[in-house]
């Protein structure tokens, strides 16, 4: 098959579906936001995530083959992104038109912010940062294609485990690239290392934007704060441990895009159930919590002391406990993935 | 526990922090939206972060939290909860939208940029990155080594140095090793972990990898090619099968 089908499964699979799933659940909301493009990329990429980490789980324990779990995902994605073109195609069609108006908005700092941007997304294509931990996380997803099965041999050798990775079966992110090497026809490692990241990338700074369009209304200061938090991002590497480096070095590491990617991404979630009090947000924290858990392990435990902290804060300050039931629900998924850790340990 | 606990905070605050400024420009960010925001999602974030620093850097908790739930040694992960960069953008961006001659706010912002680009370090420099020569994103000769051994995907096994041992099987994951990544640091005995020493060692006993190997159906040893006398090999079934820039592959022919 060409590059050019390659990357035309990876934009689908990548891209188009999850925004077209984000469509299906923005479509109850009562957020002005709802046509934003950002937005339902954002909450489709995470749903996504969120509904692959209990069919993974389930499927590793059924020791399914990796061959019966990607034809499972695909059904279940692409069952639910028809379901949102029948149901939100006069949307899709209207927001598409407002890509000239936003074009129309424009301006100097907004493009010096896309140039950092490429810049940062250059490095993910030209350049290689070598990390030693590829050799579990990466090897994973090829053995896992290699023969056709669910951690059944061991990455680092080859042989069949004796006994399960338990640190890293419950955020079984690896697995998700071995489906994505088979839903786009590339190599998990190719896919791991130069396409992923791209598209992680692009994540990250979408929830900035997001971040940005909360706090002003001219696209000029838009342009600015991108412009800053690429240059804090790209002159971050004060420590090899902060976000920034994580960010630029292996986002393609479930780890990175937790601390780079989805906790920034729960943050704003919180953020937004706040100021607005739709609580169609609370949904999109639920899958949150479990896309956290997905691709760390990490995840299991920041994701609800995040929420937990900004839940008690919300305590205080609204006096709501109707919210804090909320918040609570969607610390579910970690709780759950917690109490299984203590199981199988 | 108390003491413990302020161990894990001054490791992690030392790991994660080092000599940046970020932490300076955060706490100043949290002041000035205290003092000026009126927005009460605003004031709610620096409150988050407020009560997220006094959870994670109070001693007692930081015991329970790094003994029980992160791990010691990886206590500085909690730090990734603070959205310091983004704040810090949002609070130097709403201060330059307050200036409102054209000038100044040129000036503010050379400023800012000359501030975070002098406090922070460059992350794209040559000790960071190499320019890749392979979609892979693999180191070159572990690509050649693969394809001499098992072309085309095929299977085998085989040994090889630690310094390409974590990517052999992320190019081929046909190649079954003798010993994986980690194999000394989590078990320092056995007869693997002799051969891994004997292999990485700078004069390697070479009866004794071959007499192993053999046993283990290991069809090809890789050297590095600065170890000393593994030409030796030759005598106990292996021949010399390809050499690279860096390593020297023997077959089994026996």
């Amino acid at each position: 098959m060409s590059l050019f089908y390659n990357i035309l499964l990876i934009v689908l699979w990548n891209l188009i579906v999850p925004i077209l799933i984000g469509y299906l659940i923005t479509k109850f909301m009562k957020s002005d936001d709802k046509n934003n493009i950002a937005i339902n990329f954002l909450i489709g990429f995470i749903v996504m995530l969120g509904i692959f980490q209990p069919i993974t789980l389930i499927a590793i324990y059924l020791k399914v083959s990796l061959t019966f779990l990607t034809m499972l995902v695909k059904l279940v994605w692409g069952t639910l992104s028809i379901v949102s073109i029948v149901i939100n195609h006069k949307r899709i069609f209207v927001t598409m038109s407002h890509v000239t108006i936003v074009l129309k908005k424009f301006n100097i700092y907004l493009f010096g912010a896309l140039l950092l941007i490429m810049l940062q997304g250059y490095s993910y294509i030209a350049y290689e940062h070598i990390d030693d931990d590829d050799a579990f996380f990466v090897a994973t997803a090829t053995t896992a294609v290699a023969n056709d099965n669910l951690y059944v041999k061991s990455p680092y050798s080859g042989v069949t485990y004796k006994n399960l990775p338990d640190r890293y079966i419950l955020s079984p992110f690896s697995i998700y690239y071995a489906v994505m090497s088979k839903l786009t026809l590339v190599h998990a490692t190719v896919y791991a290392h130069l396409f992923l990241p791209l598209v992680l990338l692009l994540f990250v700074y979408m929830v900035y934007y997001l971040w940005g369009k909360e706090w002003f209304q001219k696209s000029e200061s838009l342009g600015v704060y991108l412009v800053l938090i690429s240059i804090i991002n790209i002159f971050g590497n004060y420590s090899e441990f902060t976000t920034q480096s994580f960010l630029l070095f292996r986002l393609w590491q479930g780890k990175a895009f937790l601390a780079a990617g989805i906790l920034p991404f729960l943050l704003y979630l919180c953020y937004k159930t706040r100021k607005e009090m739709e609580y169609l947000f609370f949904i999109a924290l639920f899958f949150g919590t479990l896309a956290a858990s997905h691709v760390s392990s990490m995840g299991i435990f920041l994701a609800p002391l995040l929420i937990g902290c900004w839940a008690l804060v919300d305590l205080i300050m609204t006096k709501k406990l109707t919210r804090l039931f909320c918040y609570m629900l969607c610390c579910l998924p970690s709780i759950l993935c917690g109490l299984l850790y203590v199981i199988i340990s | 526990m108390f003491q413990i606990g302020w161990q894990f905070v001054q490791d992690a605050y030392q790991i994660y922090t080092s000599n940046g400024i970020i932490q300076l420009l955060l706490i100043g960010s949290f002041i000035i939206i205290l003092i000026n925001d009126k927005k009460e999602e605003n004031i709610h974030l620096v409150y988050y972060c407020i009560t997220a620093l006094v959870i994670i850097l109070f001693p007692p908790i930081a015991f329970v939290f790094g003994k029980y739930f992160i791990g010691e040694s990886v206590y500085w992960r909690v730090f990734w909860l603070m959205p310091s960069g983004i704040l810090i953008a949002l609070v130097l961006t709403k201060l330059l939208e307050r200036i409102n001659r054209r000038y100044q706010k040129q000036l503010f912002m050379t400023a800012i940029v000359f501030v975070l680009v002098l406090g922070g370090k460059n992350i794209f420099n040559s000790n960071n990155y190499s320019k890749s020569t392979n979609y892979y994103k693999l180191p070159q000769e572990v690509i050649e080594i693969c394809e001499m051994v098992a072309p085309n995907g095929s299977n085998t096994k085989m040994v090889v140095p630690e310094t390409i041992v974590s990517y052999i099987r992320q190019y081929n994951p046909n190649i079954n090793l003798l010993y994986g990544r980690n194999l000394g640091k989590d078990k320092q005995k056995g007869k693997k972990y002799k051969i891994l020493l004997q292999l990485n060692s700078s004069e390697p006993d070479t009866k004794y990898i071959a007499k192993y190997t053999k046993k283990k159906d290991c069809k090809y040893v890789v050297f590095d090619n600065s170890s000393i006398g593994i030409e030796e090999i030759e005598q106990y079934g292996y021949k010399l099968y390809g050499v690279t820039d860096s390593y020297t592959v023997f077959k089994l022919v026996e």
